[in-house]
């Protein structure tokens, strides 16, 4: 019973940032060596002397937890009483606290081959959205804990940046951090500067002493307007560097509403805790363009005229997918699996705006194949239609360059076989939960182990 | 295997990726093949993708029915199945 590992359920979705911070809450800033995280699962198996510290930190940070298995009972006598930073960093009342600025869209289906019903609705391409990776769409800030000081704004603010420069160096990968918080405004001009990351071997009393030598060797005093408070304040930075604008203001919590509600958090001691963290952003406008479709028309990365032929397109496929549905009653080849909708799929040259090949399911030939799903029934025919020209050893048998539209999300097998012959776009009319091979924890459009990434449309 | 590696050793002859395959049903293999990606000019066409459908095919010439025999069947691949196959099989 006492070597059992504690069980923790936490929903951290894909979302690589959401682990890295995790992994840094638990061993860097907690000192916790017995512990597992299995992201397939959204667990963590964590010894059980170590559960009630670790949970409360996670329901602060913000991640959803369930299922605490019940071992609190059994150990809260036994719970270590060393001293840690705790105190520092979590509100007095932190049960009814949490840093949740958006709950989590992402809810994982357990269900195996759910029947699913054709949708009468006719989608147009401005509904749908991009399917990004889970760290784009992933809406929590990240935080792990450190420490910073409250100081007035001045020209000594240049020097105390180059002090905290030599003696407490940022780790690269912090390199995002903004060692003044310039960005926000607090009261009576102040401001605050980043000190350290905090750690077992920086603690509240590290940071002290930095914050002593600092001021004994800048000469600073608080009747100058120069320091405000002479002891380190608790503080959550960002660990990961923002990959979009909406990021960027996530992370600094420079939201107006946000600001509000986290701006009276106070530890047991009565002392404030800095929330976000200003950070730099290394735009990428291409990406920018993706998180809008769907959202914002001017400044998508498609216009109105492209969104007209998208939708042509998209009513083509599903009045195909609607026609082959009348055929049969049995469809054992749709991707959403045996008593599946009938599936469609176009596949256009964007160039010239032409349809390559159209195919469904169920076929009409005769020697029918559980493997005939209409996605790889329509490559195989781009295949054809192209390796009738140019000779054996071309490229030109690969998808490169085409749309495809889909009547329904390809599953798992289709989805690779348009990576393996290098689709340019996907859109789909619609999701198909669990066993889709985009909008599910896979995402293969996106995996950076793969020798292709291309980009899906979907409704949202 | 070893009829697997036959095959792998033909695909490469052949200037595919050296992928072959077997299907195994009570001692007897019933089906196999290798890549023929270059050959059929088809992206789809992995070792296993092939092999399946030859399977497809024995499952109709013998009057049996799919499911039932492929539950039973044992996979022998010279390279671990991509993810397309995986999903496959």
């Amino acid at each position: 019973m006492s070597d059992e590992y504690t069980k923790i359920n936490v929903n951290i979705g894909g979302c690589k940032n959401c682990l890295s911070s995790l992994h840094h809450l638990l061993e860097k800033y907690a000192d916790i060596k017995e512990y597992t995280i299995s992201s397939e699962k959204n667990l963590i198996s964590i010894h059980p002397v170590h559960v009630k510290r670790v949970t409360s930190l996670l329901k602060f940070v913000g991640l959803d937890m369930k299922d605490v298995d019940n071992h609190l009972s059994v150990y809260s006598k036994d719970s270590k009483t060393e001293s840690n930073d705790d105190i520092y960093f979590l509100p007095e009342l932190d049960d009814n606290s949490q840093i949740t600025s958006r709950r989590s869209k992402r809810k994982r289906l357990d269900s195996h081959h759910p029947t699913m019903k054709q949708n009468d609705h006719c989608i147009i391409a401005s509904e749908l959205v991009a399917i990004l990776p889970h760290e784009v769409e992933c809406c929590r800030p990240h935080l792990v804990p450190g420490w910073c000081v409250a100081v007035y704004s001045g020209h000594h603010l240049s020097k105390i940046n180059q002090y905290l420069q030599s003696s407490v160096p940022l780790p690269g990968e912090l390199s995002h951090i903004k060692r003044i918080d310039s960005c926000r405004s607090y009261e009576n001009k102040s401001t605050y500067v980043f000190l350290q990351i905090a750690k077992p071997s920086y603690t509240w009393l590290d940071a002290n002493e930095t914050l002593d030598s600092m001021v004994q060797l800048l000469q600073l005093n608080s009747s100058d307007h120069q320091i405000i408070s002479t002891s380190p304040t608790p503080c959550w930075i960002p660990l990961r560097a923002p990959i979009t604008r909406k990021h960027q203001l996530l992370y600094s919590f420079s939201n107006e509403s946000q600001e509000k509600r986290f701006s009276s958090f106070r530890n047991s001691l009565n002392k404030p805790i800095i929330l976000g963290w200003p950070s730099t952003l290394r735009a990428c406008p291409e990406l920018e363009e993706l998180v809008n479709v769907g959202r914002s028309l001017s400044l998508s990365c498609f216009s109105e005229l492209e969104l007209k032929k998208h939708s042509l397109w998209l009513e083509r496929v599903s009045t195909l997918s609607k026609q082959a549905q009348e055929l049969k009653n049995i469809h054992p080849q749709s991707c959403a699996g045996v008593g599946g909708p009938a599936c469609a799929v176009i596949i256009v040259d964007p160039e010239s705006n032409i349809a390559l090949t159209e195919s469904t399911t169920p076929t009409t030939t005769s020697d029918i194949s559980w493997l005939d799903h209409a996605a790889l029934l329509a490559v195989s025919a781009v295949a054809k239609l192209k390796g009738n020209t140019g000779n054996q050893y071309s490229d030109s048998y690969l998808c490169t360059g085409f749309d495809a539209y889909f009547s329904l999300e390809p599953c798992l097998m289709c989805g690779m076989a348009l990576l393996h012959n290098r689709i340019r776009r996907v859109f789909c009319c619609q999701k198909l939960a669990g066993d889709g091979a985009f909008t599910n924890a896979s995402r293969l459009h996106v995996q950076e182990q793969l020798n292709h990434r291309f980009r899906v449309f979907s409704p949202p | 295997m070893d009829i697997a590696f036959e095959l792998a050793c033909e695909a490469l002859r052949c200037n595919e990726v050296p992928v072959g395959c077997a299907f195994v049903y009570n001692g007897e293999v019933i089906a196999s093949g290798r890549n023929e990606v270059n050959a059929t000019r088809d992206a789809t066409q992995h070792a296993e993708m092939v092999t399946i459908r030859r399977l497809e095919q024995w499952c109709r010439n013998n009057q049996k029915e799919l499911d039932k025999i492929l539950v039973e069947c044992d996979l022998f691949v010279t390279v671990e199945p991509c993810i397309m196959c995986t999903a496959a099989v």
